[in-house]
């Protein structure tokens, strides 16, 4: 196993042989073609070194690559390369010695150097790091580290880095496009053919924003199209600065920008981010395998965020081993994780915070008077911790605070308006719970499976609060605080509507809501019906109304009757005579549908099934605009009356009412049981 | 021999091998860029499913950390709720003139239709906040947040009935088959917590419309994505998620000891035949392990305060609803759920709309609002986008007879309104603007693909670059377009 190590640790060493070689035979070759000389080394022999030490090295790359020392993207395409660059050569070998085409050999031998170059190319980025080759090109920022943005030039710093990489390509001492020189401040103050570039203080008339403004399909807009376009923030900023500028050696401070240019210009100089270490790769993923929530912000940027999902707990060691990360670590979220006072003192060692969370811990103000490092941080949460007043005291640590999260703590509205704040800075103190207004409880449930009973029924009243109160009525009122508190299921042993709401303390009363229960002492005989049902909704038939299945809230489900605009009459037979005190029927309302709860009902009643005296008479309230789907339970109550035969005349709708969708149209009563008590 | 075997034995087939060695210099620095170079140990790249996601590294800052999508789902009425149309009251009655309509396609429920009545809303608008946005008086808590939302009332689609229009917001494809929005997110960006899933979705019908149209599951699908990235529903139920517990006489060691011997099975058949949906599964059963834990615990909102339910309204306390999911997300996305996706059914409004519309908007109006500042005085509202919105808009005409006080409005793809709130979007602005008649959009136009690339921005992705390459083709959530709104940006 260790000779195998080794023989990966020879990689470095191995790989410089083919390299050698096989170059070396290639410009042999490539010199004795020019010469049209007869080649004077063995090149067969040369390529076969060449093909065994490019296997050899291929080999010992895999190995070294496999104990885990190097990573990233690079090494991917390495190694693919490699393993390419030693097979080619292995046909490279086997090619030469039958090859036919002198020319075509050549050719096929500078691919594989080509493959090699690249494959070396990859190798040495693995180990010097990405890049080492490559000339720094001006970064996208200012040239110079400003330490303090309100210090910093502005033409020097700011407008000439954007001028340079968008207009000094064209307008340089090479191109001197249109005469003009924009490399130097010079250029700058002599102008261009068409006169001159800018006049500082008159952002009207200058010849650089005319043509940045020109639309992009006119000749003359700078920079022409196709060219990198100048971004309406720089363009906002040259705008600024040349209305504001008297001369070119204005500072920041001097021109004093409005907000918006500020925050231009800071994201421009960036100070912070100079001097940060990179971002070591095994480091940070070995930390991840430990299960610490940390991520590189992105890509570009050396900076680590840290987020622990709420809850977690976060032992020493971890965070010791974010130490290893202090100044790259710019957010840091450990909102309740069992944080206190004492390990703030470790929190002040990540230097470049940002953001830092640490609510809903059990920190006071004495432990944010420890974070006297973090002056770069700009979001601090301390919602639910024991911070006080004093902290007002320490606040100044954090010159750059814009938000301060503290609801739930004991600092009230009336400690912060006797501290004066920058305007910048956001305070949140919770939001302001007036706003929702008296809240309404929502309204009990009853519990009942069947609505129909023959004997008794016991019935259940839930609420979802299990603190709130219910309240209920069984004789029709409307419940209140006064009324029978609801402990126990209630036992029903009539034809009974029970009326119920709840309250809890802090709410406003619920709604009420009712349900009925009917008693179906008899069960009638036979049922008639005038007219039939429409054959669409005529579920079993007659038998439906009196089967002790009641209708849901869907029309179609089989257990309601429907009859199309037209008033129905319904005679029961009762099988012998009974004495009756209370008839009930069901009816559905879905405007939706078409289908109306009725206006009115008559009951009337014969022992022979011929002749009928009325006995009761109601109507009903029609709704009056649109209504929730609902099942209707019309009891009517008699004077008690022993018959045999009971005539129900039910008034319907019959036509949509004004205010539906389809005024006039023929409207649907649909039925469902009737009950006789 | 067996070819497949070979295949299998190298991990690789021919074409794989040349792709990848002499012709495909490119396809390899790809495929190792996109994480499906397959060159992390197993080790890592589960630590990468965890936190980092087949990203790694994302292209920009990251503005959010995670979304709560407030998914309004049938096409809520922007003529009732955000968009404010003088005109229509002027107009009311009269033909939709053509050279507005312009030959848009209409849906086979009013393309019969012999005239297109215009109508206004019957409800009153006023500007709210110091932004001065627009709203009706629907939306009174709405309004009180109009400062600290981004109204972009200019959106457009290309589908005009629910199913299609839905999956294009949130697969980018009218057909489905794709990833959903959350799905790729969490496999792009990973999980930040080690016992909930990445994707959480949450239902709700409205009292609107209640028997609305339902929503199929494949909306939070994985599509070709790894099945351990496919949305998980926490249902309003005595099992919020389904097959979650413990048979009868099974107790939760013996369920260690259970899925610590299937687990073994399972590596051994995955080495056997590598198949990814191996691993995938073997990840779930061990979620789902710890689900058993932390759902339950998610889900019992008693411990919240009492004001925090007379915040998000009374309902919130009833379980299903969808002040209660609100509630829920806030809850969720504390715990480092990155996706949380609700859904409101029960907007589709094709008739009796004035008294519909109300009752929606009265569902989640206040709970909404209260989502916004809840995550506000928590500190999270800067690195959580909020977003509510449906799948499209609805006409400014009626569909059916026009009554003296009753109507309904067909679909509309043309222009819609939705709002975002936190997550870098700027705050107090309303974006985009409709013409007069609020039928076609006049100014800065957002595109579904538009505000899914914007989306994917905040979160720290170039929509352009992340991919995943299926049956030979890279796919995007933006497809093959989407352009970010700068404008919108904070």
């Amino acid at each position: 196993m260790a000779l195998i190590q080794l023989f990966g640790k020879l990689h470095p060493l191995i790989l410089h042989l083919p390299i050698g070689i096989l170059i070396y035979a290639y410009l042999h070759l490539g010199y004795v073609n020019y010469i049209k000389k007869k080649e004077t080394i063995d090149i067969s022999f040369a390529l076969l070194l060449g093909c065994i030490f490019s296997l050899l090295s291929a080999a010992s790359g895999i190995v070294l690559s496999n104990n885990g020392t190097y990573e990233g993207d690079g090494l991917e395409v390495h190694r693919w390369l490699g393993i390419a660059t030693a097979i080619g050569s292995i046909g490279l070998w086997y090619y030469y010695k039958r090859v036919q085409n002198k020319h075509l050999f050549f050719g096929v031998f500078t691919i594989i150097v080509v493959l090699l170059v690249l494959t070396g190319h990859f190798g040495g980025s693995l180990t010097h790091g990405e890049g080492f080759l490559s000339v720094e090109d001006a970064p996208n920022g200012v040239e110079n580290e400003i330490a303090d943005i309100s210090q910093a030039h502005v033409f020097n710093d700011l407008v000439m880095p954007i001028v340079k990489r968008k207009c000094a390509s064209c307008h340089n001492p090479k191109k001197k496009k249109g005469d003009l020189l924009l490399h130097t401040l010079e250029g700058w103050k002599k102008g261009g053919e068409t006169g001159p570039f800018i006049t500082l203080g008159d952002s009207e008339n200058s010849l650089l924003l005319t043509r940045v403004h020109l639309p992009s399909s006119e000749k003359k807009h700078m920079p022409p199209s196709g060219k990198l376009q100048l971004k309406a923030d720089e363009i906002e900023f040259l705008e600024w600065w040349i209305g504001a500028a008297d001369d070119f050696s204005a500072t920041v401070e001097m021109l004093s920008p409005p907000e918006n240019i500020q925050q231009f210009i800071q994201s421009k100089i960036d100070p912070s981010s100079a001097n940060i270490p990179k971002i070591d790769k095994s480091k940070l993923l070995a930390i991840q395998k430990d299960g610490v929530p940390v991520q590189q912000i992105s890509k570009d940027l050396p900076w680590l965020a840290v987020h622990y999902p709420k809850g977690s707990t976060i032992n020493n060691k971890a965070m010791n081993k974010l130490m290893a990360f202090d100044e790259n670590i710019r957010a840091l979220h450990l909102s309740e994780t069992n944080l206190n006072d004492k390990e703030l003192e470790k929190i002040n060692r990540f230097q470049n915070l940002t953001t830092l969370d640490i609510s809903r811990n059990s920190i006071t103000s004495k432990g944010i008077a420890k974070l006297t490092d973090l002056n770069k941080l700009e979001v601090l949460n301390l919602y639910q911790t024991k911070v006080d007043k004093s902290l007002m005291g320490y606040l100044s640590q954090f010159p750059k605070l814009k938000q301060l999260y503290l609801w739930q703590t004991n600092i009230t509205e009336d400690d912060l308006s006797k501290v004066s704040f920058s305007n910048s800075l956001y305070v949140d103190l919770g939001q302001d719970l007036d706003v929702f207004g008296a809240v309404q409880l929502l309204p009990p449930t009853i519990v009942g499976g069947k609505t129909i009973f023959q004997d008794s029924i016991s019935v259940e009243i839930n609420h979802v609060a299990s603190n709130a109160k219910i309240y209920y009525t069984l004789d029709g009122s409307t419940p209140s605080a006064n009324s029978e508190l609801y402990m126990n299921p209630i036992i029903l042993y009539k034809t009974k509507q029970i009326n119920t709401m709840a309250t809890m303390e802090g709410w406003q009363p619920s709604k009420l809501v009712s349900k009925s229960f009917l008693k179906s002492t008899y069960l009638p005989t036979e049922c008639n019906i005038v007219p039939e049902p429409n054959e669409k909704y005529a579920a079993n038939g007659n038998v439906t109304l009196i089967n002790g299945e009641k209708g849901s809230e869907q029309f179609s489900d089989g257990n309601w009757l429907g009859f199309s605009a037209s008033d129905v009459s319904i005679i029961l037979n009762m099988g012998e005579v009974k004495e009756v005190n209370s008839v009930s029927f069901g009816c559905l309302q879905d405007y939706r549908s078409y289908i109306f709860k009725p206006l009115g009902a008559t009951i009337s009643v014969s022992t022979n099934g011929k002749d009928f005296s009325e006995v009761k008479s109601e109507t009903y309230a029609q709704i009056t605009g649109p209504d929730d789907v609902a099942v209707k339970d019309f009891i009517v109550e008699i004077p008690f009356t022993t018959t045999q035969y009971i005539k129900l005349e039910i008034q319907a709708q019959k036509k949509n009412p004004k205010w539906h969708a389809d005024p006039g149209a023929d409207c649907w009563l649909f039925l469902d049981e009737v009950v006789v008590d | 021999m067996h070819k497949e075997i070979q295949e299998r034995n190298y991990g690789m087939n021919r074409r794989a091998f040349l792709a990848k060695s002499a012709l495909g210099i490119g396809t390899a620095a790809l495929a190792s860029l996109f994480g499906c170079g397959g060159a992390e140990s197993q080790e890592t790249s589960r630590i990468i499913q965890r936190i980092g996601g087949a990203l790694g590294n994302l292209d920009f800052a990251p503005k959010a950390k995670r979304v709560i999508y407030l998914f309004q789902s049938g096409g809520p009425s922007q003529l009732e709720l955000f968009d404010h149309k003088p005109l229509l009251h002027k107009m009311r009655g009269q033909n939709l003139p053509a050279e507005i309509r312009m030959g848009q396609r209409l849906t086979g429920m009013s393309s019969g239709q012999e005239s297109f009545p215009l109508v206004g809303s019957p409800y009153t608008f006023a500007q709210h906040g110091k932004s001065g946005t627009w709203m009706s008086d629907l939306l009174p808590y709405t309004s009180k947040i109009a400062d600290d939302i981004c109204v972009i009332k200019s959106m457009h689609t290309e589908a005009i009935n629910h199913d299609p229009a839905i999956t294009f917001f949130q697969t980018g494809s009218q057909q489905p088959g794709r990833p959903s929005m959350g799905s790729w997110l969490s496999y792009g960006l990973g999980s930040m917590n080690d016992n909930l899933p990445t994707f959480t979705v949450l239902l709700s019908r409205g009292t609107g419309r209640k028997f609305g149209q339902p929503l199929y599951n494949r909306l939070w699908g994985n599509g070709f994505l790894h099945s351990l990235h496919q949305g998980v529903q926490f249902r309003a139920a005595k099992d919020p998620v389904l097959y979650l517990k413990d048979p009868k006489g099974m107790d939760r060691k013996e369920r260690r000891k259970m899925l610590d011997q299937v687990a073994a099975l399972n590596e051994l058949q995955a080495q056997q035949f590598g198949d990814p949906e191996i691993t995938s599964r073997i990840a779930q059963y061990e979620m789902a392990y710890k689900m058993q834990t932390s759902v339950p615990e998610i889900m019992d909102v008693g411990t919240e305060p009492d004001y925090i339910y007379k915040m998000y309204g009374a309902e919130s306390m009833m379980p299903g609803t969808y002040a209660a999911n609100a509630l829920l997300a806030r809850r969720l996305a504390e715990k480092g759920v990155r996706f949380v996706q609700l859904y409101h059914m029960g907007w589709d409004h094709h008739d009796n709309l004035p008294d519909a519309v109300a009752k929606q908007a009265k569902d989640v109006d206040q709970a909404s609002a209260a989502l916004v500042m809840d995550l506000k005085q928590r500190g999270m509202l800067d690195d959580t986008l909020v977003i509510w919105g449906g799948e499209f808009g609805r006409t400014n005409y009626s569909q059916g007879t026009l009554t003296e006080n009753n109507f309904g409005r067909d679909h509309h793809p043309r222009c819609f309104t939705i709002w975002m709130a936190g997550g870098g979007i700027k705050p107090g602005i309303t974006y985009g603007e409709t013409d007069d008649f609020g039928y076609n959009i006049s100014k800065d136009p957002v595109h579904v693909h538009d505000f899914q690339a914007t989306l994917m921005h905040q979160l720290g992705i170039n929509h352009e670059k992340f991919t995943y390459k299926h049956q030979g083709r890279r796919f995007r959530l933006t497809d093959v377009s989407g352009h970010v709104i700068n404008d919108i940006l904070a």
